[in-house]
């Protein structure tokens, strides 16, 4: 290893802990924000008790004369009291069932679903054109203590240099060459969470709801990737770095008239929208969203393969859920809505305006930072749409649920693979050999 | 059960009347939360919801709710403790002890003790319709009597004259 790429392993853990972070903290918002949402959909107030003031009355009893009143934002610290009332509870596990299973089964639902994030790309390339800096500057305690001989940071890299005055920094925390497969590969893991949960718990609800849970998510698990597909024929690759930057990287043109040509970024969506369509379906199926949420139905089979629990694993199933959510966000803003790239943001663009008032390495900063925003605004836009999709539809009825997956989604993803297939061969000219 | 609908294409392909149905989903979200977060739109929120502590609804003036003992101008119950509410009573949750009143400025017959069990009580009203006086009402709009003990809602003439 050297030095180099110990530099790009820091910013690649940096990247981890700000992704992980943002997750988290996205998905315990959404725990407030879905009922909210949800209220505001339906003419009604939602949750807005939660008393930020009082807790800290209670907490605090010497604040009593300075807060006075009630604070409560919208009922944002519901965030707050939620979990607080959740781990509270008594951990229960039902008698006969398979203890270990039963503790492993959400722990699966919550890590499966994080796993997955690593193969995001946040923002472009960075490149760095600044100077050379040899390890023995880096060194903290070689700058102290000239004269102390061995030290450990210069003994690991002997003589090596950061090279940054010709460094390309990737802003993601593993850029695999196999993206989109490693994508498919881990997130298809989670259906182990709920056979466990359903099969642990020596409950036939659950045991009923896990397998409508595996038998729904591995119907659709066919589409999901047969539709994706022609996405990786368009742009060669199934790295997800190499679909973003295949995206950004030229427009498709409709000539309206000889004197207006239509310019349409080449993101995912214009070049594929059935495939949009029949993603985002299957999408919805994998993740056991409404109108796909057979495997939880009070009146037939009670919560479903998570019946038999409670507290805080309860909690991890219920945070693997919004973790997934934002999975097929950031999924659908990836292939379909072009990733991080905004049209007009991009270091050529930024360098022309203001190329004379800012150094090269700030530009390339400041574009990273602004397709960072750029990438997390998609996704939570396509989050805040899934819940949105979640008011407007009947649930399915379980074979309607089968005949969709079966015989409607996976013709159709065939069908457009062919007809990618033929619309690339022609327009790459296959018959001139 | 056969389907009776017979559905046209247009509804078949799904997509077109899902995107309806999400345009309307948006319209009401969006008109709630401006109507929420920017106070001058307040009146275009469609939200009902009225926020029951802080705020309470106008209850209408022949609401039924807890019983009171009429007065009269010297503030004494108007009662006269002939047991008409008591007989009317469907579920038997008036009890009174009548007495003999020594002060020659009122009726000789007066209530001197007046219970009403309210875990009983059904709020029919035909107490009030039964009394000759005017004396028994239940005109308080009173219905946020919540007790920590059971024993409590055994009201007595006091509670029932305050």
């Amino acid at each position: 290893m050297t030095l180099d790429q110990a530099f790009q392993f820091l910013v690649s853990c940096v990247v981890i802990l700000v992704v992980f972070g943002g997750i988290m903290g996205l998905a315990a918002l959404m725990t407030w924000g879905e009922r909210k949402l949800a209220s505001m959909i339906q003419d009604r107030i939602g949750p807005n008790r939660a008393d930020l003031w009082e807790l800290l009355r209670g907490i605090f009893p010497s604040l009593k004369d300075t807060l006075k009143g009630r604070f409560t934002f919208w009922g944002l610290f519901h965030i707050l009291a939620d979990p607080t009332k959740l781990f509270l509870k008594e951990d229960f596990v039902p008698r006969g069932a398979n203890k270990a299973l039963h503790t492993l089964a959400p722990m699966l639902s919550l890590g499966i679903p994080l796993i997955v994030f690593v193969v995001f790309p946040l923002a472009g390339p960075l490149h760095i054109s600044w100077k050379d800096i040899p390890v023995e500057d880096l060194c903290l305690l070689h700058r102290l203590w000239p004269d102390a001989g061995i030290c450990p940071l210069c003994s690991l890299f002997p003589g090596d240099a950061l090279h940054l005055s010709d460094y390309t920094l990737k802003l993601v925390a593993a850029d695999l060459d196999v993206g989109m497969l490693f994508v498919f590969a881990v997130s298809s893991l989670a259906v182990y969470g709920v056979i466990l949960a359903g099969w642990s718990s020596n409950n036939k609800f659950s045991f009923l709801g896990a397998v409508r849970g595996a038998n729904q998510m591995i119907s659709y698990e066919v589409g999901l990737g047969l539709s994706a597909i022609g996405l990786f024929m368009i742009y060669g690759g199934v790295s997800l770095t190499g679909l973003v930057e295949g995206q950004a990287a030229s427009w498709l043109t409709v000539r309206l008239s000889d004197s207006w040509t239509l310019y349409i970024p080449k993101w995912g969506i214009f070049t594929q929208p059935l495939a949009f369509i029949l993603f985002l379906t299957c999408g919805m199926a994998e993740i056991k969203r409404i109108p796909f949420d057979l495997p939880e139905g009070e009146s037939e089979i009670v919560a479903g393969y998570f019946t038999e629990y409670s507290s805080m694993k309860f909690t991890m199933f219920m945070f693997g859920e919004y973790v997934e959510m934002i999975l097929l966000a950031a999924v659908i803003t990836t292939i379909f809505f072009g990733g991080y790239d905004l049209p007009g943001v991009s270091v050529a663009t930024f360098s022309q305006l203001f190329g004379e008032s800012l150094s090269a390495n700030t530009i390339g900063l400041l574009v990273a930072l602004i397709q960072a925003l750029v990438f997390a605004t998609k996704t939570v836009i396509w989050v805040y749409l899934i819940f949105m999709i979640r008011w407007s539809f009947p649930r399915f009825r379980y074979d309607q649920l089968m005949k969709l997956g079966w015989k409607m989604v996976l013709p159709l993803a065939l069908v457009n693979l062919i007809v990618t297939g033929v619309v690339i061969s022609i327009a790459r000219g296959w018959w001139n050999g | 059960m056969a389907n009776p609908k017979k559905y046209s294409w247009w509804e078949r392909v799904y997509l077109f009347e899902v995107i309806r149905g999400l345009s309307i989903i948006f319209r009401h979200f969006w008109v709630n939360i401006l109507g929420f977060m920017i106070p001058p739109l307040k009146g275009g929120q469609e939200v009902v919801t009225i926020q029951y502590p802080e705020e309470k609804k106008q209850i209408s003036d022949r609401w039924r709710g807890r019983h009171r003992l009429n007065k009269d101008e010297q503030g004494r119950e108007k009662c006269v403790a002939c047991m008409c509410c008591a007989t009317v009573c469907p579920s038997e949750c008036i009890h009174i002890v009548a007495g003999e009143s020594e002060d020659p400025t009122r009726r000789e017959k007066y209530p001197v003790e007046f219970y009403i069990d309210l875990f009983r009580c059904v709020y029919c009203g035909m107490c009030v319709e039964a009394c000759p006086c005017d004396a028994i009402k239940m005109d308080t709009q009173d219905m946020e009597f919540s007790q920590t003990s059971a024993d409590k809602f055994i009201i007595t003439k006091t509670e029932l004259m305050s």
